[in-house]
């Protein structure tokens, strides 16, 4: 699958989690970034971001429950609020960890037009910390373990703390030299073997624009039980036509793995 | 020429009125309702849609442009200070703090959702409803919200052909009693009769005087349409019980396919995640 096709569908799963509140759709959001994952997240590293998003969306959901219990009087609505907008917080990461164990950001960076190379640049970077840091901390703990030290506790944390950030600043020099030695920013760039919009490609994400555009259709027509209410508490009821679209998401993969040797 | 002209914008003027009339309100006009609800009496007003969408803050305005509700905005015109001579004085709108407008979305059904974002940056259209609420309280949770409100309680749903319904609003019941003079009656009267007009008001007090009578005179002006009087008869009010959505078996099933498909996606994926693995 061409990269862009990764980043839109990325996008429409992420514009129809940001439109409801309703917990039957976002755990079938979640579900599908976690079907996509399985089957098309490349090897490596990149296996492990998905792990990472879910363990900060769990968080997300903690906290925004959390802060609920800091201003009381607390009350069943108030809890079912805070757990809904920490859920649809919590799809919108889980989401982007997909995307990030699907795509390669360096691939991406290079469909930005030359004009927009430099603030692509700058995402590429931002989008592929999570991963990067993910990969050194586990270079970093295993050269530990090989040495004696066993970091499990807080104040251990320092000896795996230190070494990350270090290599984070590290690489970040390195690639900024060679950029500069490669004369980036300066002349042309040059295209080499880029990467063609196939049908599959472009077929899979017209399919991904359904559910997007059935969700907004919803949204202004003030149907389909996006918005659960909060006061008076009421069981959050979907629509079975928009859970009918949401599956659409799901299409990149059949091309994905059609499309790999 | 020139008479051709005018002519021709005459019989446009004289043919529009006539043309538009019918159709105005049935698709051409975009209608929301507001519920404005003090704490002690709630007003609740069909207002006219200038444009596809407006702002939150823009719906206020033109509640007090069409039914004369009273208002104030504060913080750089981008807060609710005042409605309904209810309000923070000067231009900190939260001076009566712990006591602030708070601001409700409908939820379509009825209910209200505390809104997360402020009133400037809302998009109201056709259909919506949007609650004003003074009370104490940090969010959604502890604040007091209007009453249930559905759009067709505050305005006639033409192509439906439904009458207008009513319902009466249950919390100030009590205060009405209390201020039940001779003066109060005659409010209540007024009021009823703007109900018949796509407008209720419920009030409690003399606050009501100036809006009512504005508004009455609007709402005349700008739709003259005939209805029949109703004035939260049983039967709406039993007709919205009834709309209320509980746990019958029905309504279980989008759930239900919701929680399949949930399920069919995960063991899908881990079933994916076994076969790479080995």
């Amino acid at each position: 699958m061409h990269q862009g096709a990764w980043l839109l569908w990325a996008t429409c799963a992420g514009l129809c989690a940001i439109t409801t509140t309703n917990p039957f759709y976002l755990l079938v959001i979640v579900a599908i970034a976690w079907f996509v994952h399985a089957l098309c997240s490349r090897p490596g590293p990149a296996l492990r971001s998905f792990r990472v998003f879910l363990l900060f969306g769990a968080l997300t959901i903690v906290t925004r429950t959390l802060l609920v219990f800091l201003s009381p009087p607390v009350s069943a609505s108030s809890v079912v609020t805070g757990l809904l907008e920490g859920l649809r917080l919590a799809s919108l990461l889980i989401v982007f960890g997909t995307f990030n164990a699907v795509s390669d950001p360096f691939a991406i960076l290079k469909l930005a037009p030359r004009r927009f190379h430099e603030p692509a640049l700058a995402t590429a970077l931002a989008l592929s910390i999570a991963p990067r840091t993910i990969q050194t901390a586990g270079k970093v703990r295993e050269a530990q373990r090989m040495r004696g030290i066993h970091i499990s506790r807080l104040r251990s944390l320092p000896a795996l703390a230190v070494p990350v950030l270090e290599t984070g600043m590290e690489e970040a020099m390195v690639l900024a030299e060679s950029m500069d030695a490669r004369g980036h920013g300066r002349g042309p760039r040059t295209r080499y073997r880029p990467e063609p919009w196939t049908w599959t490609s472009f077929g899979s994400v017209a399919l991904c624009l359904v559910p997007v555009i059935v969700f907004f259709t919803a949204i202004h027509a003030g149907t389909g039980g996006l918005t659960v209410s909060t006061y008076p508490l009421r069981w959050p009821q979907p629509s079975l036509l928009l859970l009918a679209s949401l599956p659409l998401l799901c299409v990149p993969v059949l091309f994905d793995r059609a499309e790999r040797p | 020429m020139r008479k051709h002209l005018l002519l021709a914008a005459l019989l446009v003027g004289a043919a529009l009125p006539g043309a538009y009339a019918p159709t105005a309100c049935a698709s051409e006009q975009h209608h929301a309702a507001l519920v404005v609800d003090t704490g002690e009496a709630t007003y609740s007003y069909c207002v006219a849609l200038t444009d596809d969408s407006v702002s939150g803050l823009e719906l206020i305005r033109l509640a007090n442009e069409q039914h004369g509700l009273q208002y104030r905005l504060g913080d750089g015109g981008q807060a609710v200070c005042m409605l309904a001579n209810v309000g923070a004085d000067g231009d900190d709108c939260f001076g009566e703090y712990p006591d602030f407008w708070g601001y409700w979305r409908g939820d379509g059904s009825g209910g209200w959702t505390w809104s997360s974002v402020g009133a400037g940056s809302t998009v109201v259209e056709e259909g919506d409803v949007e609650g004003w609420s003074w009370g104490r309280g940090q969010d959604g949770s502890t604040h007091p919200p209007p009453p249930t409100t559905r759009f067709t309680d505050v305005c006639e749903v033409k192509s439906s052909g439904e009458a207008p319904t009513q319902k009466t609003p249950p919390r100030q019941k009590q205060q009405r009693q209390d201020e039940s003079a001779a003066s109060g009656e005659d409010q209540t009267r007024t009021s009823n009769r703007v109900v018949s007009t796509a407008v209720n008001e419920r009030k409690a007090g003399h606050r009501s005087e100036e809006p009512s009578q504005e508004s009455n005179d609007a709402q005349r002006r700008l739709t003259p349409r005939t209805s029949t009087e109703t004035e939260g008869t049983p039967a709406a009010v039993a007709d919205a019980a009834a709309q209320e959505p509980e746990l019958d078996p029905t309504n279980l099933v989008p759930t239900l396919v919701a929680v399949l498909l949930v399920a069919a996606l995960g063991i899908g994926g881990v079933i994916a995640m076994r076969r790479r693995k080995t």
